[in-house]
């Protein structure tokens, strides 16, 4: 690893201080699993790293209102654990045991692993394109391996978002809360994540000198019918294909209303708010569920060899309507 | 201030990019300058026009021309406004984003750059078949009147040349603008083949990495220029003393006296 | 390979008796090996400890530690015998042993496969190899072969491939685990292997190796289940990951490059 000045601070406004201080040359350290392979690999080389494992107010899941409070530093595996978030949140639970493999889940937290940076083959191995600050994209072209990328959303760069957790948290309302030296602000999750035509280089709307410190869950979607399913090449420690998650509150088979979030497909988790306008107040038909599949792969643009993920988004859309008595 | 920025290529090797954006505020900053500079000159000018008597006389021997005189046709007109329309978007398609207000630009910029390819190539074929073509370019037979505008500028009334139907500045301007504007279509229009676009397959490596470099260093080289030359256009088409000519880019006409106090009725001649 | 270790091993056993009746009299075939022994017949606490014999091996020089070797051996055995002379007694002899024909293991793989035809997953439900490699000597060190050689064919045929980009001939995954390696998720709880335990006629214990064959064995039988489940026009290449037959499924034929393996 290239050199770099380690900060440790043990408190939310220490770590302000500290990222206030140093700005742009600053680097968040959270679990660590998607910042040693920019490091190790040499190709991010910041001089200042500064790592929140010892910021204690950081951690934890604890009740909020009718909702829940998770702390960012919180390691997916006590998310996994946590008797609240399975008993009336259990998509999430079953969305961070989806992530990684059990020892990256002990380490890492629900923090990074929304905010963690694309898997693009190009990108990760250090190729300067859009997203590293230059002027093409390598994996848009005819002959290159763009089998994991976006479908839909694409503008220039192509890459996906490769978050298990995202698209659980969006479904079930979650908000970011993001805190710097100037204050807090609140962002719905929808919000949180942010597409090349905003901003190319980010992945997230975090700018220098922000922490995103705690994600919060309302207790709208508590206890509703969920659905979480990712499709991957391997069963464990692997990104995403595609992914789906949903909230559904059902009467017998009738959607009063729901909530999708799909992800893979973009370069950040996508709500159908289409699929879900569609399925308010009607009856989980055959039809109905087809109608909802073609809705969500409106305006699917596929590359040389991503085509597969149209259907697998149709039929996973499908899928999560149906729920899992369905199948 | 660097005017290059340079990247690396997949297999290590040092490749040009694009131009350095500093140049876009170095632009900004030469076309302010110049406008305060022009501003605060024009106010110890002197008019060029011709003398009132003398105007009053030609307009008393030629009792054939009309009371107004067409400058520009409607389809130079409309092309004049399509082709601006087409350049301010892509103008600040191109720069609001490094400026630092992000959206999503890249559709718009190669749409309205079609808009300008076609609009500039319709120019082309209009002005050689319907318009004087010879009339906007600059030569030799031209310092004549260039001596006679400057001796005009510092207050003496000599006989020399006056402006046919474009003035000189107009001229030299036209010119800058052929060579800016042709720079920037001829690389955009390469361009294309780099972003998704309807029509065709999005394949960066028609081309090596070094000719993107020089391609895209000259497309940046050519926006700048424009920047600073559509910001001295603007300004010279809101100055007062220049206003009756973009009335005329808009309506079309110019009134006899203008045409009489203005130009030379045999290098330009009305009908 | 066993007919040449047996070679090698009895050479060694030959010089461990030499060298324990040169130190401790009598004649060689006085002695025999055990408990890590070389000792007189009947007192297998006595004698030398192979250690011992073995540095009295590295003084005598020769043949005993590898110096000296038979004429007979090939020329690479008798390269790698001298970067490894002097540093213990060593066992160096050609296979003379008699032959009648030639023998080979055979592994065969059993797979059964559930397709999720909506996702075009690929899941192993069940898994056994059999292998015919002779007389069993080590059933776990064997069963550990079987099992992991074959999860090797699994992952080339379920997910595991190189990553290079076509254009600038670049290797892109540039870990290991960027490469999909099977993982434990991936296979059957209850994988099993077996062997026949035949003997080998053509070799002096009957034994006979493993090495390689259960990967074929794993991988052939995987993609043959797939191909039983969703039909043999659904893939022409390997690893079939979902995307392969998901879009085989959906335009009705096959929708990739065919005879492509490992990319």
């Amino acid at each position: 690893m290239p050199a770099f000045e380690l900060l440790q601070p043990a408190s939310i406004a220490d770590a302000l201080e500290l990222l206030d201080r140093h700005g742009p040359s600053a680097w968040v350290l959270a679990g660590g699993l998607d910042s040693f392979d920019w490091l190790k690999d040499r190709i991010k080389r910041p001089s200042v790293v500064v790592d929140l494992s010892g910021v204690v107010e950081m951690k934890g899941v604890r009740p909020r209102g009718e909702g829940l409070e998770i702390g960012a530093m919180t390691t997916l595996t006590d998310v996994v654990r946590h008797p609240m978030v399975e008993q009336r949140f259990g998509i999430l639970t079953n969305a961070a045991e989806a992530a990684a493999s059990p020892q990256i889940r002990n380490q890492g937290t629900i923090g990074g692993n929304v905010s963690q940076d694309t898997r693009c083959w190009y990108y990760r191995a250090g190729w300067s394109c859009y997203r590293a600050g230059g002027n093409i994209c390598y994996a848009d072209t005819p002959q290159a391996i763009n089998r994991e990328h976006a479908i839909l959303g694409a503008d220039r760069c192509v890459a996906v978002s490769p978050s298990d957790t995202a698209p659980a948290l969006v479904a079930l309302d979650a908000e970011m809360v993001i805190r710097s030296k100037a204050g807090e602000r609140v962002v719905p999750a929808e919000d949180y994540f942010i597409g090349p035509g905003t901003d190319i280089t980010r992945m997230t709307v975090l700018r220098t000198g922000e922490l995103l410190v705690a994600i919060r869950i309302p207790g709208t979607w508590a206890g509703s019918t969920f659905y979480f399913e990712k499709v991957a090449d391997r069963n464990v420690w692997d990104f995403p294909l595609v992914n789906v998650a949903s909230a559904m509150v059902l009467s017998g088979n009738t959607v009063q209303r729901m909530r999708i979030a799909v992800n893979g497909v973009a370069a950040r988790p996508l709500r159908l708010v289409a699929v879900e306008d569609a399925m308010r107040g009607k009856a989980r038909t055959d039809d109905a569920l087809t109608a909802a599949g073609e809705l969500a792969i409106q305006g699917a643009v596929p590359l040389q060899f991503n085509a597969y993920k149209v259907p697998l988004l149709r039929n996973l859309v499908k899928r999560a309507i149906r729920g899992a008595e369905g199948t | 201030m660097n005017i290059l920025t340079w990247g690396r290529n997949p297999w290590g090797e040092w490749i040009l990019t694009h131009i350095s954006w500093g140049l876009l505020w170095a632009a900004l900053f030469a076309g302010l300058a110049f406008l305060v500079a022009h501003a605060s000159y024009m106010l110890l000018s002197r008019h060029r026009k011709r003398a009132a008597h003398e105007t009053d006389a030609m307009e008393a021997a030629r009792p054939d021309l009309p009371p107004r005189i067409v400058r520009h046709s409607l389809a130079a007109r409309l092309f004049h406004w399509v082709m601006a329309g087409a350049m301010f978007v892509l103008l600040f398609t191109a720069f609001l984003p490094i400026a630092g207000v992000k959206f999503a630009w890249v559709a718009w910029h190669w749409m309205a750059g079609l808009v300008l390819a076609a609009s500039i190539l319709f120019h082309i074929v209009h002005a050689t078949i319907w318009m004087d073509f010879w009339s906007i370019w600059v030569g030799p037979s031209d310092l004549p009147e260039l001596k006679a505008e400057l001796m005009r500028e510092l207050g003496h009334d000599v006989a020399g040349p006056r402006p046919g139907k474009y003035p000189l500045g107009n001229r030299l301007y036209h010119l800058a603008i052929v060579l800016a504007g042709l720079g920037v279509m001829a690389t955009g229009l390469t361009m294309l083949v780099r972003v998704r676009t309807p029509f065709l397959t999005r394949n960066p490596y028609l081309l090596s990495d070094t000719t993107w470099g020089l391609t895209y260093v000259l497309h940046g080289l050519a926006g700048v220029s424009l920047v600073g030359l559509v910001m001295a256009h603007v300004y010279f088409a809101v100055r007062p003393e220049k206003w009756w000519i973009t009335k005329s880019m808009i309506l079309g006409w110019i009134t006899r006296r203008q045409y009489l106090e203005h130009h030379d009725p045999q290098r330009w001649v009305a009908r | 390979m066993t007919r040449a270790n047996h070679a090698g091993a009895m050479d060694a056993k030959r010089k461990l008796q030499q060298i324990a009746a040169m130190d401790l009299g009598g004649s060689p075939d006085d002695y025999e090996l055990g408990g890590e022994r070389v000792h007189r017949r009947g007192s297998p606490g006595g004698g030398l400890t192979y250690a011992q014999a073995a540095r009295r091996a590295i003084q005598l020089g020769g043949t005993f530690d590898g110096h000296s070797v038979p004429d007979d051996v090939n020329p690479m055995t008798k390269t790698s015998a001298g970067v490894l002379a002097g540093l213990g007694l060593m066992g160096v002899a050609k296979d003379t042993y008699p032959r009648d024909g030639d023998t080979y293991s055979f592994v065969i793989g059993f797979a059964e496969v559930e397709v999720d035809v909506e996702t075009g997953k690929v899941s192993l439900v069940d898994f056994l190899s059999v292998g015919d490699v002779g007389r069993v000597i080590n059933p776990r060190s064997l069963m550990a072969q079987l099992n992991g050689g074959s999860c090797l064919g699994i992952a080339h045929a379920l997910c595991q491939k190189w990553v290079i980009d076509p254009q600038y001939g670049l290797t892109l995954a540039r870990r290991f685990h960027y490469s999909k390696p099977l993982t434990i998720l991936d296979v059957p709880v209850n994988m099993e292997a077996m062997a026949l335990d035949m003997p080998d006629p053509e070799t002096p214990v009957g034994a006979r190796g493993v090495g390689e064959p259960p990967v074929g064995a794993g991988y052939g039988a995987v993609m043959n289940a797939i191909a039983d489940a969703v039909g043999t026009d659904v893939f022409r290449r390997a690893p079939v990951t979902a995307d392969i037959v998901l879009m085989s499924l959906e335009h009705g034929k096959r929708m990739h490059d065919p005879l492509r393996a490992h990319l």
